[in-house]
C-alpha cells in the first residue's frame, strides 16, 4: 500500500506528539504537565482518526498542480519537476537568504540574495544587478536611514 | 461632556495638531507596509516627541498606531504578507482576490473597512466612556476565560473541508502556545534552556512565515508567473466597488466593528484574537462559507473592520484605568507619562478634553488614512502584475525584517522559515492555518484563565451572569447552522 | 615567486603598524567617546521604567560624553538575555545597560534558567531612584488596615512569576505578618495586577513603589504599609511595616525585614560588562552624577515615576556597587527562605 504523502506529514505530527507527551510528564509539577498532555493526547487520537480515515480512502493519487483550479499555462509551466522538488529549491534559497544574514548582515546578503537568485532564474546582468543595487538602497533608506533600526550586520563585521 | 468634547475636537484642528497627525498617518502607513508594527514604530520615535507638548505628542503616536493596521491591510492583499500580526487574517481572502484579478476590489473593501471601523469605533468609545468602568472591572477571570472559549469555539468554523483536520490545527496551535515560561508554576515548558524561547513564540514570525513564505513556496511550486493570472479591472472603478462592497454587506461591517471594539475594551486579548473572531463571524453569517479561503470580499471586509476598531477600545481603557491593555499600549502609555500626562480615572476626570482629542485624533487620522489609500490603490494593484521572481526577493527580506526586528534575535528567521514549510506543508494537505494561528493567540491565555478561575472560584467559577451571557453565545456559534436551517425553512421561501 | 613578495610585503606592513602603535599613550576617556556609539542595552520590554529610563537618558549621555547611545530592548527571560548579553559583552566602554537591581539579584539568587552572570562583578556607574516595595489593597475594598488584613480568612494575594520580586515580597509580608493568605502567581505584569486588585479577584499585593504611586495617587488603591523599617517620604501617612506591627523578638522576622529594608531595594543602575577599565569608569563615574544636579532630567525622571526623588536616592557608582555586593553576601540565606515561601505559601 502506497502511503501518500499528507499521511506521511500527520505521521510526523503524530511522533512529534508522542514526544511532545513524553517531555511533557517529565515537567514535574501538574499545573505545568496537565495541558500539554492533555492537547497532545487529543491530537493523537484525532490523528489517528483521520490517518485510518486517509489510509482506508481509495484516492491514491497524489495532488499535483493539475488538481487546482488553474490556467494551462501554469499546469504546462509547472511540469518542468515535480512539486517537492520545486518547493525544496525555493526553501533551499530561503534558507540560504537567512544564512547569508547570519553571515554578511542584511543588506550585503540581501544584494547577493537578490542578484544571485534573479541571475539564476534567467534574467539579465542588468535587471538583476539594477534590481539587486536599488532594492538594497531602498531598505538601506528605509530601515538604517529612516528608521535608524539595528539590522544585524552579519557575523564577519562584528555582529 | 458636551463642553469637553468640543473642545477636544476644536484642538484637533489647530494647525500643528492637525500635521502631527498626518506625518503620523504617514508614517503609520508606512510602518505598516513594511511590517515592522506598531510597538518597533512607537518605540523609534518615542525620543523624537517626549519634549514636545502634549497634545501634540501624543496625537502623533495615536495616529501612527491607529492606522498601521490599514497600511498592513495593503501588502495582505497584494503579496500575501500580513503586514502586521491583525492583518493575517485578511491574506485568507484577500490575497486570492487579488489572485483572481480582483486586487482592487480588495484592497477597496479592506481600506474602507478599515477606515469606516477605525472612525466607528471613536463613536462607540466616546459613548462607552460613562459605563467604561464597571464593564472592565466585571471581566474577571471567569468572564475572561469565557471569551477566550468563545474566541476559540470559532476553530470549528475555521475548518475549511475537514472538522478534523481543523481541530487538529487549532489544538497545534494552542499546543505551541505553551512553550515558554508558565506563571502560575515558574516552570520553563519546551524551551531546552534557551532564553529566546522563554518567552514564548514571537508572533511576528509566525505569522509572516506560515502566511507569507507559504504563499510565495505555493505560488513557486504551481510555477506562477505573476500574483494575478487574469487581468479583470483595473484602475479606480475595480476600487471603488469594493468599497461599494462594504455597502453592500453594511450589516456585516457594523456587527464585526463592534467584535473588533469590544474585544479590544478586554485587556490581553486585542486587535489579534478580533480579527479571527470577526473573520470566523463572517464565515458563520455569510450565504456563501464555501467560497471562504478562495476569494470572498466578506473574508476581508470582517477583519478589517475589527482590527482598526479595536484600537480606540484599547485606547480608551488604557487612558481610563491607566494599565495598558496590550504591548503596544503599554508603549504609548510610556509616551503619555514622558510628556506629563498620567492615565487613569484623573485623565478622565481632569483632563477629559485632551481624551476626546485623542479618539477624534483616531477617528480624523482613519478618515486620512483611508483616503490617502483609496487614491494610491489604483497604482498599487500593479504590483499583482510584477513577475514572481522579484517579489521572491522582496517578500523574503520583508518578511525576514519584519520576524528580526520585534526581539532583534536572528532565531526569529529561523521560526519564520520553520514556519514557512510548516504553512506550506499544512496548506497543500488541506490543514487550516487560520486555526492555528488563532490557537496560537489565545492557547496561552485559556490554560492561564482557566488554572486562575479553578484556584479562585472553584469548580461553579462559570456561573457567574456575565460568564452565563458569555456560554449563551458560545452555544449560538455552534447552534448557529441548525438555527440558520431552522429558520430558513420556516420561511416563506424555505416552506 | 610573485605570491611570496606579496606574502612578505603583508607581513613587513602589519609589522609597521604594530611596531608604529607601540608606545603611543591611550586615548583619554573624554576623546575616546567622542563621536562614537555605545550599544545600550534596556532590559525591559518598550514602555516599561527602565526603558523609558534609557530613552530619557539618552540626549543627557551624548551631551556630556559626545557619544550616541543606540538602544536595544533584551527582555527575554524577565530580562535575563539583557544581564547575560551585559555580562559577556567587551569591557570596550562602549557598551552599557539599565540594570534593575532587585529583579538581577533575585533572578540570580533563585536560580532563574539562564541567569549566569554575577551582579557583584558588573561595574556600576551610578543609579537613579532606591524604593522598597509597598503593600497595597483596593481603596474602596474591605481592607483599611494591617488588622483587617489579619482577621481575614483564606486570602488571596497576587504576583507575577513566583520567584520574582512581587511574589516574594507578597509571600515575605504573609510570614511577617502570619497571614491566612496564599499568593496566586502567573499574573501577566503589574498592569493586569492592579486591575486584579480593582475588581476584587485578588485582595492585595506587594509592589515596587514606583508602580504603586500613580494608582495611590489617584485615590484607586490604598497602601497598608511599606515593607521596610522606615516610611517612604513621598507616602508619609503609610506606616512602615515595623511601625503597623510589633514582630516582636521573632529573630527570623527581623532578618527578612532588614533584608527587604536594606538589600533588596529597587534601583535602576547603569552598569557596564565585567572588568572596565578603571579610568573609563571612573570618566563615566563623572559625568553621571552630573544628571543630579541637571533640572530637566530631574524633572523628567519625576514624571517619570510620580514622585519627588530625592539626592539621597541617586547613588553613586560605588554606593551602587556596594548595595549589590552586600545583597550577594547574603545570596545563600534568602535563597532558602524564599524556596521555602515559594512551597509554603503559593496557591
Amino acid at each position: 500500500m502506497k502511503i501518500k504523502s499528507s499521511s506521511v506529514f500527520l505521521i510526523f505530527i503524530l511522533l512529534v506528539m508522542v514526544f511532545t507527551a513524553r517531555e511533557a510528564i517529565r515537567f514535574g509539577h501538574s499545573e505545568a504537565m496537565l495541558a500539554p498532555l492533555l492537547l497532545s493526547l487529543a491530537i493523537l487520537v484525532l490523528g489517528a482518526i483521520e490517518l485510518t480515515r486517509e489510509l482506508r480512502s481509495k484516492d491514491k493519487r497524489p495532488r499535483t498542480v493539475e488538481d487546482e483550479d488553474l490556467p494551462p499555462t501554469v499546469v504546462a509551466r509547472a511540469k518542468g519537476g515535480s512539486d517537492m522538488g520545486r518547493f525544496a529549491m525555493a526553501l533551499g534559497w530561503i534558507g540560504g537568504f537567512a544564512f547569508g544574514i547570519y553571515l554578511l548582515g542584511f543588506f550585503l546578503s540581501t544584494l547577493f540574495f537578490a542578484f544571485l537568485y534573479l541571475k539564476v532564474r534567467g534574467r539579465g546582468w542588468l535587471s538583476s544587478t539594477g534590481f539587486a543595487a536599488g532594492f538594497t538602497v531602498l531598505l538601506y533608506a528605509i530601515f538604517q536611514m529612516g528608521l535608524r533600526s539595528q539590522l544585524y550586520r552579519g557575523v564577519l563585521f562584528g555582529g | 461632556m458636551m463642553d469637553a468634547f468640543l473642545q477636544g475636537t476644536a484642538t484637533i484642528f489647530q494647525p500643528m495638531v492637525f500635521l502631527s497627525i498626518l506625518v503620523g498617518v504617514a508614517l503609520g502607513i508606512s510602518v505598516g507596509v513594511t511590517a515592522i508594527g506598531g510597538m518597533v514604530a512607537c518605540a523609534l520615535f518615542l525620543p523624537f516627541v517626549y519634549q514636545l507638548p502634549p497634545e501634540l505628542a501624543l496625537s502623533f503616536l495615536v495616529a501612527l498606531t491607529s492606522v498601521v493596521f490599514t497600511g498592513g491591510s495593503i501588502t495582505s492583499v497584494l503579496l500575501g504578507v500580513p503586514g502586521t500580526a491583525p492583518n493575517a487574517a485578511t491574506v485568507i481572502d484577500g490575497f486570492p482576490m487579488a489572485q483572481k484579478g480582483e486586487a482592487g476590489r480588495a484592497l477597496g473593501a479592506a481600506i474602507g473597512s478599515s477606515m469606516f471601523g477605525g472612525m466607528a469605533s471613536v463613536f462607540f468609545a466616546i459613548a462607552m466612556i460613562p459605563v467604561l468602568k464597571p464593564i472592565v472591572l466585571s471581566f474577571r477571570a471567569p468572564e475572561m476565560f469565557m471569551v477566550i472559549l468563545l474566541g476559540l469555539s470559532f476553530l470549528a468554523i475555521m475548518a475549511a473541508g475537514s472538522p478534523v483536520k481543523g481541530m487538529i490545527s487549532g489544538l497545534l496551535g494552542v499546543l505551541l502556545a505553551l512553550i515558554g515560561f508558565q506563571g502560575v508554576s515558574g516552570v520553563y515548558r519546551f524551551t531546552y534552556g534557551s532564553t529566546f524561547l522563554s518567552d514564548g513564540l514571537d508572533l511576528n514570525g509566525v505569522v509572516l512565515g506560515i502566511f507569507a513564505l507559504t504563499e510565495m513556496f505555493d505560488m513557486i511550486v504551481k510555477g506562477k508567473e505573476t500574483i494575478s493570472m487574469e487581468v479583470r479591472k483595473v484602475g479606480f472603478k475595480s476600487v471603488f466597488q469594493g468599497v461599494k462592497d462594504i455597502w453592500i454587506h453594511k450589516w456585516l461591517w457594523l456587527r464585526c466593528s463592534v467584535i473588533g471594539y469590544v474585544v479590544g475594551i478586554i485587556p490581553a486579548i486585542g486587535g489579534n484574537a478580533a480579527m479571527f473572531v470577526a473573520y470566523g463571524h463572517a464565515k458563520q453569517t455569510s450565504k456563501r462559507p464555501e467560497q471562504f479561503g478562495k476569494g470572498c470580499v466578506e473574508g476581508v471586509i470582517g477583519p478589517e473592520s475589527a482590527n482598526n476598531a479595536s484600537s480606540a477600545g484599547d485606547l480608551l481603557t488604557t487612558m481610563a484605568f491607566g494599565i495598558p491593555g496590550s504591548a503596544v499600549m503599554a508603549l504609548l502609555m510610556g509616551g503619555f507619562l514622558l510628556v506629563g500626562v498620567t492615565p487613569g480615572p484623573v485623565m478622565i476626570k481632569d483632563n477629559l478634553p485632551l481624551v476626546f482629542t485623542l479618539l477624534i485624533g483616531i477617528a480624523v487620522a482613519n478618515g486620512i488614512a483611508g483616503i490617502i489609500c483609496l487614491l494610491i490603490a489604483p497604482q498599487l494593484i500593479k504590483i499583482s502584475f510584477i513577475r514572481i521572481d522579484y517579489l521572491f526577493v522582496v517578500i523574503s527580506a520583508v518578511v525576514f525584517i519584519g520576524a528580526f526586528i520585534g526581539k532583534l534575535s536572528l532565531l526569529d528567521l529561523v521560526v519564520a522559515t520553520v514556519f514557512g514549510v510548516l504553512g506550506y506543508l499544512m496548506k497543500r494537505f488541506g490543514y487550516s492555518r487560520e486555526a492555528l494561528l488563532l490557537g496560537l493567540i489565545l492557547g496561552e491565555l485559556f490554560e492561564f484563565y482557566l488554572t486562575r478561575s479553578l484556584k479562585i472560584f472553584g469548580p461553579t467559577f462559570f456561573m457567574t451572569p456575565t460568564s452565563l451571557v458569555i456560554l449563551f453565545f458560545i452555544i449560538v456559534v455552534f447552534a448557529y447552522p441548525w438555527l440558520k436551517d431552522a429558520f430558513s425553512r420556516r420561511s416563506p421561501q424555505g416552506a | 615567486m610573485k605570491s611570496l613578495v606579496a606574502v612578505v610585503c603583508f607581513f613587513m606592513v602589519t609589522l609597521s603598524c604594530a611596531v608604529g602603535s607601540y608606545g603611543q599613550e591611550p586615548v583619554k576617556p573624554a576623546a575616546f567617546y567622542k563621536g562614537k556609539n555605545i550599544d545600550f542595552t534596556l532590559n525591559e520590554a518598550p514602555g516599561g521604567d527602565a526603558d523609558l529610563l534609557g530613552r530619557l537618558l539618552g540626549p543627557h549621555v551624548k551631551e556630556h560624553t559626545g557619544a550616541t547611545p543606540i538602544f536595544t530592548n533584551r527582555r527575554s527571560a524577565g530580562g535575563v538575555e539583557g544581564y547575560v548579553y551585559l555580562s559577556k559583552a567587551s569591557p570596550d566602554g562602549l557598551t552599557m545597560g539599565i540594570g534593575t537591581t532587585l529583579p538581577m539579584l533575585l533572578n540570580k539568587i533563585t536560580d532563574a534558567p539562564g541567569a549566569i552572570y554575577d551582579p557583584d562583578k558588573f561595574g556600576y556607574i551610578c543609579s537613579f531612584l532606591r524604593v522598597r516595595n509597598v503593600f497595597i489593597v483596593a481603596a474602596n475594598g474591605p481592607y483599611k488596615t494591617v488588622a483587617d488584613l489579619k482577621k481575614a480568612k483564606k486570602l488571596v494575594l497576587g504576583a507575577t512569576s513566583p520567584q520574582g520580586n512581587l511574589a516574594l515580597a507578597t509571600m515575605s509580608s504573609i510570614k511577617l505578618l502570619d497571614l491566612d493568605a496564599k499568593v496566586i502567581t502567573g499574573t501577566k505584569g503589574p498592569g493586569p495586577l492592579l486591575q486584579d486588585i480593582l475588581s476584587g479577584e485578588i485582595a492585595g499585593t506587594c509592589l515596587p513603589m514606583q508602580l504603586a504611586m500613580r494608582g495611590i495617587r489617584d485615590g484607586n488603591y490604598r497602601a497598608l504599609f511599606t515593607l521596610a523599617n522606615e516610611r517612604f517620604s513621598a507616602i508619609p501617612d503609610v506606616p512602615s511595616l515595623k511601625e503597623a506591627y510589633t514582630i516582636g523578638e521573632n529573630e527570623e522576622k527581623k532578618e527578612l525585614l532588614a533584608m527587604w529594608d536594606r538589600n533588596l531595594v529597587m534601583s535602576q543602575a547603569i552598569i557596564t560588562p565585567p572588568g572596565l577599565a578603571k579610568e573609563k569608569l571612573d570618566f563615566l563615574r563623572e559625568i553621571f552624577p552630573k544628571l543630579k544636579g541637571s533640572a530637566q532630567f530631574r524633572k523628567d525622571i519625576d514624571k517619570l515615576f510620580a514622585f519627588h526623588v530625592d539626592d539621597a536616592d541617586f547613588l553613586e557608582g560605588p554606593q551602587a556597587e556596594k548595595l549589590v555586593k552586600d545583597a550577594m553576601t547574603k545570596a545563600g540565606r534568602m535563597k532558602s527562605l524564599f524556596l521555602q515561601f515559594i512551597k509554603e505559601y503559593r496557591l
